[in-house]
């Protein structure tokens, strides 16, 4: 499983299993090197954003049971101001920027 | 959103290369929109995204601008809710995306009234291989047109006819690589100023007009004919939604012989809203010009015409199936008349002929009173027949008749399948009768002999 592209062909063909989404995951779960390609599969194709904003801390958003729909709560509107102040005053010292700088990969 | 949040969201965001927002487009709610639109990061908030399919009914059109990126190469943009007005900003977002995915090669805009134009987007674009446009101007079509990579482009006309400046334009060598062009219009008379000039080689040829005359039709079919390579294409459809107020609403089938050069053609499909006067003169040219025939849909207004005016007979039906081996599919009105009879004939109908390819047939408004002697003779002469139809709910349910015509070809087409069903049992008994001989030989023959004693009865 080290040749990368042998893997990607593997789980290429585990994509197009009926619990894709549960076995894609296992794998990502596997090791280090199985991850990344795990993770493509995994969200490579979006029905929606939804799945990006459960991702989220379940305080920041909230199922509408009549729409069965995703609503975000009143705290998630507070941090709008609080993002919008960081792009126009520049980052503060307080934040943890080396993790920040590697997970939105700028 | 803190930073916190904005992190976990950049942890499976680069993973995403296609999003569809088309099923799930009620599910978030305006404050996800308006928090996911200031992140703390330059935009794209997808930055790997390939494939985009926006829908408009959730009202924010204007956050596309997020997903759009520099690698995207499929856009589809539904806007054809009636609920749904483009606004100025609307429009203006509409017209600007080009600058920021210009890769794009398959665009497609499913547009309705007051759901804005691309035209000036599409003019952006110069390497798209595929464009669906919604209604655009004249100059998007010209833009289109010298496209050297578009293939497949599906086309709403404008509502006024292209411009004599743009026919003399669209003489020289355009669509180069087109196979296939779907051109939709309001009338045939901006589908004949579309096609004046216009000398292309597609394979597959659609065109959908909204309103036309029985009386012009002819003109603009032999218009199109002359527009096309006729070694090129493969298959041709034809409809006509409505006939407005025209006053003869029939037409004859012979409309198409400009159509007979195609000698490569496959599928053909007519479909009009008049009465369509079909004979067996007409069916067998068509069988003799298109040898290759898959696909054969000729369909009328069945109110337009009686069944009187129903004048395919089933010899030229088998004729048709003589010079089109290939034909899977047909569509089309049959007078039953030689074979309906309340029983099964003890000839094998046109010495055992059998269409082996044909598995689907709609009969459309033909009429029959003896659904067994039609099922035997399509049994014989089509074995392979796996659904067929006539009267079909869809078109005839108000008809006086509905009842009457619709439950005899659902028994027909009942009986097809118990008589398949048996063919099969009697192939197999043959079978097993050659094969193995001696003891099963004599025991079948003498049971055959005595149906009682089949089943252990004492006679």
């Amino acid at each position: 499983m080290s040749v990368l592209e042998l893997r990607w062909k593997i789980f290429q063909l585990v994509n197009l299993e009926f619990s894709r989404k549960k076995t894609l995951l296992a794998l990502a779960l596997t090791c280090k090197s199985f991850t990344g390609p795990a993770l493509d599969l995994l969200w490579r194709k979006l029905d929606g954003l939804d799945p990006l904003i459960r991702c989220l801390p379940p305080t920041l958003w909230k199922l509408e049971k009549q729409k069965a729909g995703l609503k975000l709560v009143s705290q998630i509107l507070a941090h709008i101001r609080e993002c919008a102040n960081l792009l126009s005053t520049g980052i503060p010292k307080g934040y943890d920027v080396g993790r920040l700088v590697y997970f939105l990969q700028i | 959103m803190t930073l916190e949040d904005w992190s976990i969201f950049c942890k499976y965001n680069h993973h995403v290369r296609s999003l569809e927002m088309e099923r799930h487009y009620d599910e978030i709610g305006p404050e996800i929109w308006g928090a996911i639109a200031c992140p703390p990061f330059a935009l794209p908030l997808l930055p790997n995204l390939t494939s985009l399919t926006w829908n408009t009914a959730c009202g924010t059109f204007l956050c596309i601008r997020s997903f759009v990126t520099q690698g995207l190469t499929k856009l589809h943009i539904n806007a054809y809710y009636r609920e749904f007005k483009f606004s100025p900003s609307a429009q203006s977002t509409l017209s600007c995306i080009p600058m920021l995915c210009p890769s794009v090669s398959h665009f497609e805009f499913y547009g309705g009234v007051e759901s804005g134009d691309a035209s000036v987007a599409l003019q952006c674009w110069s390497q798209l291989i595929l464009a669906r446009t919604g209604k655009i101007s004249d100059a998007a079509i010209l833009h289109l047109s010298k496209l050297p990579s578009l293939q497949e482009l599906y086309l709403e006309l404008p509502s006024t006819p292209i411009s004599p400046n743009t026919q003399k334009l669209l003489q020289r060598p355009v669509f180069c690589a087109l196979h296939l062009l779907d051109v939709e219009c309001e009338t045939l008379e901006l589908l004949d100023a579309f096609f004046e000039t216009l000398s292309i080689a597609p394979k597959t040829l659609s065109v959908n007009i909204a309103y036309g005359v029985a009386q012009v039709l002819p003109a603009s079919i032999s218009r199109i004919s002359n527009a096309c390579a006729h070694s090129a294409l493969e298959c041709f459809r034809i409809v006509v939604e409505d006939s407005g107020a025209d006053p003869d609403p029939s037409i004859s089938a012979a409309v198409l012989q400009p159509l007979y050069t195609f000698r490569n053609l496959r599928d053909l499909d007519f479909l009009v809203p008049f009465g369509v006067r079909f004979d067996d003169t007409t069916l067998l040219q068509m069988a003799k010009s298109w040898p290759l025939l898959e696909e054969l849909g000729i369909r009328g207004e069945y109110k337009a015409l009686s069944s009187n005016n129903i004048n395919i007979t089933t010899n030229a039906l088998v004729s048709l199936l003589q010079h089109c081996p290939r034909l899977t599919i047909i569509a089309i009105a049959v007078d039953w008349s030689t074979v309906d009879r309340p029983d099964i004939s003890p000839e094998i109908p046109y010495q055992g002929f059998a269409h082996k390819a044909l598995s689907y047939a709609n009969f459309s408004s033909s009429k029959i009173r003896h659904p067994i002697g039609v099922a035997a003779f399509i049994s014989a002469i089509a074995p392979s027949m796996d659904t067929f139809s006539g009267w079909n709910d869809n078109w005839y349910f108000d008809h006086p008749d509905f009842e009457e015509y619709s439950s005899k070809w659902e028994l027909a087409k009942d009986l097809v399948k118990a008589f398949s069903a048996v063919r099969e049992q009697e192939r197999r008994m043959q079978k097993t009768v050659g094969g193995d001989g001696g003891v099963e030989d004599d025991c079948m023959t003498g049971e055959a002999d005595s149906p009682s004693s089949m089943f252990g009865e004492e006679e």
